[in-house]
């Protein structure tokens, strides 16, 4: 498990590490120079030649690299032009909100995605079957964006029953800050006004974000159970007169967990991805309509800046995903 | 003489074995629908430049006396905020988003399928060489990649499918190097081998015919989602520009007139979802046929 765990990290510190030779080499294959690119089409010549100077970009393309990286360990990532604050400091303040928003997402498609895959299988070519088919088939190709803005359509401006933006009430005070998550921190302070608030506001982005993710978990998962139903053991646990209920929601789903729990890492770093187009529709103060907003401005700092955080966390969940097989399926070793 | 008649033999069996494919294709009605679908698509995009009503309104023509006007005879889609006929940009932008989606996909496939299948018949330091270049391209979602070079290069549709072609192969490589890697352990590539075959033509005569299944149905499945990524990019303003009628930068136009003047964004969407749905319910069907195992999965 040790050793597993080590080489697994070897590789994350590895492939992190190409991550910002990419993002380094993006930034200079871009027309002009980087230096002009990251302060910005409004920056005098003294702007320009100070960040040349603080890069060293009259050295070597690994020279340079190396500046690079030595800034990124530190924690610079840059400035932003537009908020005029290093981007270490707006990612801190915006990520919670990006977080929150994948958490929430994935948490409902997960366990939308499941059940609604378990019953599928259970009840093949039934109506339930035929129905959460339909979701799976229709979810695929739907637009993220555009399903946010038909939601904007129906919820907000023609029955006007929930917010259409924003993480909570302007006019209420953000919960106390503890893990900047705002229906963790209200709930964690008793604070229910905020609560309720946060809940209402993340409900239409959260289901925009995880559309697409429900349609791949109940094909994935309904595929799995089918499968598992098939196998000896769950003719054996039929047969020693187990309850139908205990068979499936215990021997077969875990039994049949394994793909979609692979699914379930793939649809996180999706997720982070998709927050860029539905945090835009949702004016959510996230890092994806951080990264946006400085894609628009030609503010480059911050993208390369959003680009290594959503990396790191994307590395992150996938080695948690592969440590949680041997939990699922004992017979996985990490070898 | 008797290799003729073996010849004819084998292609009488290959005959067999594709009207059985195509029978089994086409007793899935999902498959049908997407097959039609796609082609419904692929034509329209073909001749757009023949029927769209009003091919000024394509290339970003202004009649301010007759904007936001709803969907009507005239104008089966309704007008958006400049006058412009929305059917006629939504028809011209098929042809837009395919050609996107073609090259994105296309662009992918020549990188990734030789470098999978290097990677899957080589082994060793090769193999590890190219999984972990591929690994960093795979270590970050392919739009934040994508935005992060668009930014970079500017927006416009030629940056968006350069950006999107760099973030696409990965893919690609991962699926045909797991696909010869188990193909290599079959008996008639060991056959191959004991007779002396090259390397190359092993790869190329063996190897690569085996692994069409499974690129085709990715290939289907990605021009879906490669129209999805371009219409994102566009929708959030890096992708294609204004005049241009791709359907992303449409529902971008359209999302301040909501709702009163719901049609300048819905039908761009629509068109979306419909293509990509078709691609999708393709694929799923190529895939029943093309590999077996995996029918009725889905």
């Amino acid at each position: 498990m040790l050793h597993y765990l080590t080489k697994r990290l070897f590789l994350l510190i590895f492939t992190l590490l190409g991550l910002s030779v990419v993002i380094f080499l993006v930034s200079h294959i871009a027309p002009g120079d980087p230096a002009r690119l990251a302060a910005g089409p409004f920056a005098t010549e003294e702007m320009v030649e100070h960040l040349k100077e603080k890069w060293g970009l009259n050295k070597s393309l690994p020279e340079q690299y190396g500046i690079f990286l030595l800034q990124v360990l530190k924690g610079d990532l840059g400035r932003s032009i537009r908020t005029r604050r290093s981007v270490r400091e707006d990612l801190a303040r915006f990520f919670p909100a990006t977080l929150e928003l994948v958490l929430v997402s994935l948490s409902f498609a997960v366990l939308t995605g499941i059940l609604l895959g378990v019953l599928s299988a259970v009840h093949q070519n039934r109506l339930i079957d035929h129905l959460s088919r339909l979701v799976s088939i229709s979810g695929l190709g739907l637009p993220a964006f555009w399903l946010a803005l038909m939601l904007q359509l129906l919820f907000v401006l023609e029955l006007d029953l929930l917010p259409g933006g924003g993480r909570i009430d302007m006019i209420l005070p953000r919960p106390t800050s503890i893990t900047r998550l705002f229906l963790i921190d209200s709930l964690l302070t008793g604070n229910w006004v905020a609560f309720k608030s946060a809940l209402r506001h993340i409900i239409l982005p959260a289901l925009s974000l995880s559309f697409p993710a429900l349609a791949s978990i109940i094909r994935i998962s309904r595929a799995d159970v089918l499968d598992t139903l098939r196998q000896d053991f769950v003719t054996t646990a039929r047969a020693k007169g187990l309850v139908e209920k205990l068979v499936i929601w215990k021997h077969v789903l875990k039994n049949s967990l394994i793909s979609t729990v692979t699914m379930i890492g793939l649809r996180f770093g999706w997720m982070l991805g998709g927050t860029i187009l539905v945090e835009t529709v949702f004016d959510w103060p996230g890092v994806g309509l951080y990264a946006v907003t400085s894609a628009t401005h030609s503010d480059f700092q911050p993208i390369m800046g959003t680009a290594l955080l959503i990396g790191l966390s994307f590395a992150i969940a996938n080695l948690i995903v592969d440590l949680s097989y041997s939990f699922l399926d004992p017979r996985i070793g990490y070898e | 003489m008797r290799f003729l008649s073996a010849k004819i033999e084998i292609l009488k069996v290959r005959a067999h074995d594709a009207k059985r494919t195509v029978r089994t294709f086409f007793r899935n009605p999902l498959s049908v629908i997407g097959l039609i679908v796609v082609c419904g698509f692929f034509i329209l995009g073909f001749i757009a430049p023949y029927i769209t009503p009003y091919p000024d309104d394509v290339t970003g023509a202004i009649h301010t006396k007759q904007r936001l006007q709803a969907p009507s005879r005239e104008h089966l889609f309704g007008t958006d905020d400049v006058g412009r006929d929305v059917y006629s940009r939504v028809i011209y932008g098929t042809r837009i988003s395919l050609q996107i989606a073609l090259v994105i996909v296309g662009v992918a496939t020549c990188i990734g399928v030789p470098l999978g299948l290097m990677a899957g018949c080589s082994g060793g330091v090769i193999e590890e060489v190219i999984m972990r270049f591929t690994d960093i391209f795979l270590a970050v979602p392919g739009i934040v990649l994508a935005v992060t070079i668009v930014s970079a290069l500017g927006p416009g549709i030629i940056n968006v499918m350069v950006a999107l072609s760099i973030v696409w192969w990965p893919g690609y490589v991962r699926l045909v190097r797991g696909k010869a890697k188990a193909l290599r352990e079959e008996v008639f590539v060991e056959a191959s081998t004991a007779i002396g075959s090259s390397r190359a033509r092993i790869m190329f005569r063996h190897i690569l015919p085996n692994c069409f299944s499974i690129i085709v149905v990715k290939m289907s499945m990605d021009m879906g989602m490669a129209i999805l990524s371009a219409a994102g990019l566009g929708f959030i303003g890096i992708g294609a520009q204004p005049p241009s009628p791709e359907w992303g930068a449409m529902i971008s136009g359209g999302r301040w007139y909501l709702p009163t003047w719901w049609w300048y964004a819905v039908f761009p969407g629509l068109a979306i979802w419909l293509t990509v749905l078709g691609f999708n319910l393709l694929g799923d069907g190529l895939r029943d046929v093309l590999d077996p195992k995996q029918r009725g999965r889905y």
